[in-house]
């Protein structure tokens, strides 16, 4: 009965897919869609996080969209918020007010609005990161490396013109300084900042043109943007780390169907549902607990958002020059503010480009560099982040000081001289670790791990563990170290008795590959070390051996049993009907 | 070319559409790729469902609480729960009850020079079109484009109703000779109002809400105040008031952390220091200029006047200040 | 199943060392975070007590929790009262010296008023253990009477010599009646004269050369209205002309409901701002989310 109505289902739904593909001609690339291969490694989600917040700003924007006023017009405020009552303000304040106050979920919705921007640029911040580190950008990536750079920015922009948007105290302050900074630049500066503010500061229509290029055309540029990174990814298809089979010219995963697009979807879902913890959890840009924004207010502590912090810093550790010709002159802010970051930005799009020219390397890459296999761009790397983040303390300075108790003074010049110091020390440490790190043959493979048991004798014995067979097959077990290397020390084993080794195990052992039974040893006496919880292991003892293991590394909470033989030729078949349909 | 059904294609060519199992000649290798990974399928279904009917349950919690107007904490949690249910459970299924893999796939080869030249042959083919006297005609077509362009961006000058002047908003204050000084409130200030170490925010007579006019008025003595080599200051400072745009000569931000034991202006956004007894003179932080003063005098009832305007335009630099 | 399927503990150890990291150092960051907010909303009680050699014993009490501005009037004093001058030789007289002259280490006191030394009293700032550094606020070693005599008797020393009574500054206010003040014109003063330095959610800020403005949380509104009038340390004072006495009761007003106000988002992070928010958004938000990655992904 029921195999006859799933067998109707299947035919009704190849019937419509059959009415698609005569319109659309859909089948062969949804097959494709359904059949592209997504590397499985955990890094290449880092990007999934930024798309997913960026849907997430797309979807609190517009419901907050609704509600807000994007007027600089005076009112006087008569709404809930006691504190704030009689007090002249803007419109756009009033209306965010309202939101947080008064409009069902308005405060969730703004502050997962917020806490999404944070992390948006986060995540494209370290994905970016791992882009650079294991060589992402290379040929034929090169674009889509500029093009994700490019998104960097322009989120930078949209998060701060959507910081300023509620026109608060301390975001006001924020707009007086964007204003200086970019007053600074010669010939056209001013002439820029008064027809974006609509005339001289603070301009009469600044918060309607923020407006605009917030919620319309950065966001539509960036989703072109988007759409272009996107496209081009899954023209090229996903570069991967080296291993389990892959090579230069296929890619190993997972298919989208089904099995990325439940995980994708659900990490979709779990990234809502963080931002939704933090938005009804950890208050972000109270604005009314600052007060609507007036050019003759301040306060101490006006800090922007992290991902402005930096240029901010830039701005406070920057030594008080001004350049004059005659009749003309370059303001302070232009240099940490307009020069640094452009000179920055251009050292990063142009990366891939002058790389490959100092290597002279233009081959395709598809498969990913560890970053201690390139200790020179390794060490670049980890040098341009020190100076990041030494000029993001820059940007709280203040805070720092009073933190740690001293002054604005010395942090600053500490973090002065901190700024031209750090940098090539950490770059100078990263590079001698890598080198170290690969001249060591053993560091970071992983030894054939060996499961201690102990039995009810007393006695005890180790019998490793057997690698999937697509494992085994690239295995090699760690050959003791060369002469004149690192000599690793080997104690003897004083738990494991030679015997306990049982012979089967030993010739699969040896089927795997070259593993001197010293190596072996050495192995199983670590994982005494490291195994405090005998008891749990015995289980492992009853199974039943010869069937293959899973791979490595793919369970963290849920602990594997043993599962019943039917179990697999069920969800065998049950992926075949599920392709079925598709590929027919 | 073969699929997840793992039906050999004898066509299979490399840069295929197909994902495969690797190793599929070995059947019991091919049959571990379409396990699931879960060595307990039944465990993770009992979880997965939870989820999925912890994220139904919160459903309804949320509705009773949009009904009871709502509360962020509770709505928070709820949307976490929620989405947190949908999603664990949907990323538990597919980590666990689909198949493992993994798979492999042969990449497509994105060069082809067959097509490469077809490409060129056909970009060949508009040449005729512009050829000889007709570069001219393409040239007349990318000049007008291009003008095209510039003159469609006129209209963004009506972004600024009130005019362009590049020389910026600080070049002229409401500052003249005699202006009352006056509060926030349009009150005029009396030369009893501050205490010795007070200070206020000021204005031009009925210039309250002029941006570039708010001035810092500060009773730094009862004696005129100036530095030893601008004695020509001391009649700028009457029984002690001395007044500094509160504009930063930084970044424009208001300069209003007045230190009454030090005699220091601190700017908070960027920690410019400025010494008021020496006219403000920078003595930290990136501030290039000393903050403008403003000279001050006493009319015949005791009140607060401006003794001329600022000698110089107030706030940050720009590149046509120095064209005054 | 084989043995060899399960997972030997040190792989799973690997497996498990960055997420417990993370977690580890969120769990760190929270205690910094809830750590300093409790520190800047706590009593001081964590300072050391400066050095009561003289102090009667069972005057540590005082209860810093004096929120109505009214345990001060217990007693009414006469001016230069015996036991005032006792208690200010004991414990001013040695750096102020004992006609409150002053002396290189500390400024004279005649014709500071009653409220200065009132106010710097009971918030505990005096007196210092060490004179060059900025006064913290500390568990008052004198009680609200003893407090009250000491500044009575300083406000009556005159400099021997001068012709007239020497001017003084503001004497201790009276009772300070908050049931009629305006909230909302509180704020907008609050975010005028007193959030540059003190900053908007009066969580005190950071000034030259090390100097900090202090967190108002603590302060009473006796406190506050002492530190409006004569301006402690580097604060500017501001006079009855500038700000009237509804003014300061506004601002008092406010200056208690912003320092402990309406949280509505959750937990408030610290009331500092970006800095802290952006840590959270980095470590908590992307940390949690690449926890989930980690999981969801392969580890190899």
């Amino acid at each position: 009965m029921r195999e006859k109505a799933a067998d109707a289902g299947k035919k009704a739904a190849a019937k419509q897919g059959r009415d698609l593909d005569e319109r659309l001609g859909l089948a062969s690339a949804g097959r494709w869609m359904l059949n592209y291969i997504f590397p499985d490694h955990w890094s290449f989600m880092l990007g999934e996080i930024a798309l997913y917040s960026f849907i997430i700003l797309l979807l609190t924007g517009v419901y907050l969209a609704f509600f807000f006023v994007d007027s600089a017009h005076e009112i006087i405020y008569h709404g809930s918020y006691i504190p704030l009552q009689g007090v002249k303000m803007s419109e756009a304040y009033a209306s965010t007010l309202q939101i947080s106050f008064n409009i069902r979920a308005g405060l969730v919705i703004r502050q997962m609005h917020h806490w999404a921007a944070l992390i948006f640029i986060g995540a494209i911040g370290i994905h970016m990161c791992r882009v650079f580190f294991t060589g992402a950008f290379r040929k034929p990536r090169e674009i889509n490396w500029t093009i994700g750079l490019t998104l960097m920015i322009l989120a930078l922009l949209n998060g701060f013109f959507g910081y300023s948007l509620p026109d608060d105290l301390i975001s006001g302050g924020g707009l007086r300084i964007f204003y200086s900074v970019f007053e600074s630049i010669p010939f056209v500066g001013t002439w820029a900042m008064e027809l974006l503010y609509g005339g001289p500061y603070p301009g009469t229509a600044v918060l309607s043109h923020f407006y605009v290029i917030h919620v319309f055309i950065l966001p539509l540029v960036i989703l072109g943007l988007l759409s272009a990174h996107l496209a081009i990814i899954m023209r090229q298809h996903h570069s991967q780390f080296p291993g389990k089979g892959a090579t230069e010219t296929n890619v190993v995963g997972t298919p989208m169907w089904p099995g990325y697009m439940a995980k994708s979807g659900g990490y979709f879902f779990m990234t809502l549902a963080i931002t939704a913890l933090l938005g009804g959890w950890a208050q972000i840009n109270p604005i009314w607990l600052f007060g609507p924004y007036d050019p003759i207010r301040i306060s101490t502590f006006t800090q922007p958002d992290w991902y402005i912090g930096w240029l901010d810093g830039a701005l406070r550790l920057w030594p008080n020059w001004e350049t004059h010709f005659p009749g003309h002159m370059i303001a302070n802010t232009f240099y940490p503010a307009v020069i640094l970051p452009g000179i920055i930005f251009n050292i990063l799009y142009a990366y891939p480009f002058l790389e490959a020219k100092l290597t002279g390397d233009k081959a395709y890459h598809n498969l990913l560099q560890r970053p201690r296999d390139v200790p020179g761009r390794t060490a670049f790397g980890a040098g341009f982040l020190a100076f990041f983040f030494v000029l993001l303390l820059g940007g709280s300075e203040d805070v720092i000081a009073v933190a740690f108790d001293t002054s604005v003074q010395s942090v600053v010049w500490t973090l002065r001289v901190g700024l031209f110091v750090i940098p090539p020390i950490v770059g100078a440490v990263t590079y001698l670790l890598c080198k170290e790190l690969s001249a060591v043959p053993s560091a970071g493979k992983r030894r054939v791990a060996n499961v201690i048991v102990r039995g009810a004798d007393g006695g005890y014995s180790a019998t490793p563990v057997e690698l999937h067979p697509l494992e085994a097959e690239h295995h090699h077990e760690l050959e003791p170290a060369p002469v004149g290397h690192v000599v690793m020390p080997e104690p003897e084993p004083e738990l494991v008795t030679a015997g306990a080794v049982s012979p089967a195990t030993a010739a699969e052992r040896a089927n795997r590959g070259p593993a001197p039974a010293t190596s072996a040893a050495s192995a199983s006496v670590q994982s005494t070390a490291a195994s405090d919880i005998p008891g749990v292991r015995q289980v492992s003892r009853q199974e039943t051996p010869g069937e293959p293991a899973p791979r490595s590394g793919r369970h963290l909470f849920f602990p594997r049993r043993s599962h019943g033989n039917g179990s697999k030729g069920d969800a065998g078949s049950g992926a075949q009907d599920g392709d079925g349909a598709g590929s027919d | 070319m073969t699929d997840l059904t793992g039906t050999e294609d004898p066509s299979g060519t490399p840069g295929g559409h197909g994902a495969a199992p690797v190793g599929t000649t070995d059947t019991e290798t091919y049959a571990a790729q379409l396990s699931v990974a879960a060595r307990n399928p039944k465990r993770v279904e009992l979880v997965v469902g939870a989820c999925f009917i912890l994220a139904i349950l919160s459903v309804f919690v949320l509705g009773w609480i949009y009904t009871q107007r709502g509360n962020p904490q509770l709505e928070g949690a709820m949307l976490f729960v929620l989405f947190g249910g949908i999603g664990f459970g949907m990323a538990a299924w597919g980590k666990y009850l689909m198949p493992r893999g993994p798979f492999v796939e042969e990449r497509e080869v994105l060069t082809s020079e067959a097509d490469e030249q077809a490409f060129a042959e056909t970009l060949k083919r508009g040449q005729v079109a512009i050829e000889g006297r007709r570069s001219f005609l393409l040239k007349l077509f990318l000049a007008a484009s291009g003008l095209m362009g510039a003159i469609l961006l006129f209209p963004l000058r009506s972004l600024s109703p009130v005019g362009l002047s590049p020389n910026g908003p600080f070049y002229k204050t409401q500052w003249k000779p005699g202006s009352l000084v006056v509060d926030e409130n349009n009150n005029p200030v009396h030369y009893t109002t501050l205490e010795v170490g007070g200070s206020m925010t000021v204005f031009p007579y009925g210039y309250t809400d002029a941006e570039d006019d708010q001035t810092l008025l500060i009773r730094a003595s009862t004696q005129p105040v100036a530095p030893p080599d601008q004695s020509h200051k001391l009649q700028w400072s009457p029984v002690g008031y001395l007044a500094f745009s509160k504009l930063c000569t930084h970044a424009g931000c208001p300069v209003g952390q007045y230190e009454a034991q030090y005699q220091k202006l601190l700017c908070p956004c960027h920690e410019s220091t400025f010494d008021v007894l020496n006219a403000c003179a920078v003595v930290f932080g990136p501030a290039p200029r000393p903050l403008p003063q403003l000279p001050l005098t006493l009319d015949s009832n005791g009140y607060l006047r401006a003794l001329s305007s600022y000698g110089e335009p107030v706030g940050p630099g720009f590149w046509y200040r120095d064209a005054l | 199943m084989p043995a060899s399927a399960r997972p030997a503990i040190a792989r799973r150890t690997r497996q498990m060392a960055l997420p417990a990291l993370l977690v580890m150092g969120v769990a760190a960051i929270s205690i910094v975070l809830f750590g300093s907010t409790a520190r800047a909303q706590g009593t001081g009680s964590a300072q050391p007590a400066a050095p009561a050699t003289t102090v009667p014993a069972g005057t540590h009490n005082h209860a810093l929790g004096n929120t109505g501005g009214t345990s001060y009037q217990d007693t009414e004093l006469g001016t230069g009262s015996a036991s005032g001058r006792q208690l200010y030789v004991q414990a001013c007289a040695s750096c102020h010296g004992t006609d409150a002259q002053g002396s290189a280490r500390a400024p004279t006191l005649v014709g500071l008023g009653s409220a200065a030394v009132d106010f710097w009293i009971i918030t505990g700032r005096m007196p210092l253990e060490v004179p060059s550094q900025q006064a913290m606020r500390k568990n008052p070693i004198f009680s609200t009477t003893q407090a009250k005599e000491i500044a009575q008797y300083v406000a009556s020393l005159q400099v021997p010599g001068y012709v007239g009574s020497v001017p003084q500054g503001p004497s201790i206010p009276g009772p300070i009646d908050l049931s009629q003040a305006n909230l909302a014109h509180g704020g907008e003063l609050f975010r005028l004269n007193c959030s540059t330095c003190h900053s908007l959610t009066a969580n005190g800020g950071a000034l030259s050369y090390g100097a900090y403005a202090p967190s108002l949380v603590p302060d009473t509104p006796l406190e506050i209205a002492e530190a409006i009038r004569t301006g402690p340390g580097n604060m500017p004072r501001f006079s009855i002309a500038q700000l009237s006495s509804q003014d300061e009761a506004d601002i008092i007003k406010y200056v208690k409901y912003i320092t402990h106000p309406q949280d509505r988002g959750g937990f408030n992070l610290g009331h500092v701002g970006p800095t802290t928010e952006g840590f959270i958004g980095i470590v908590v938000g992307v940390g949690l989310l690449m926890l989930a990655a980690f999981w969801i992904g392969d580890r190899a």
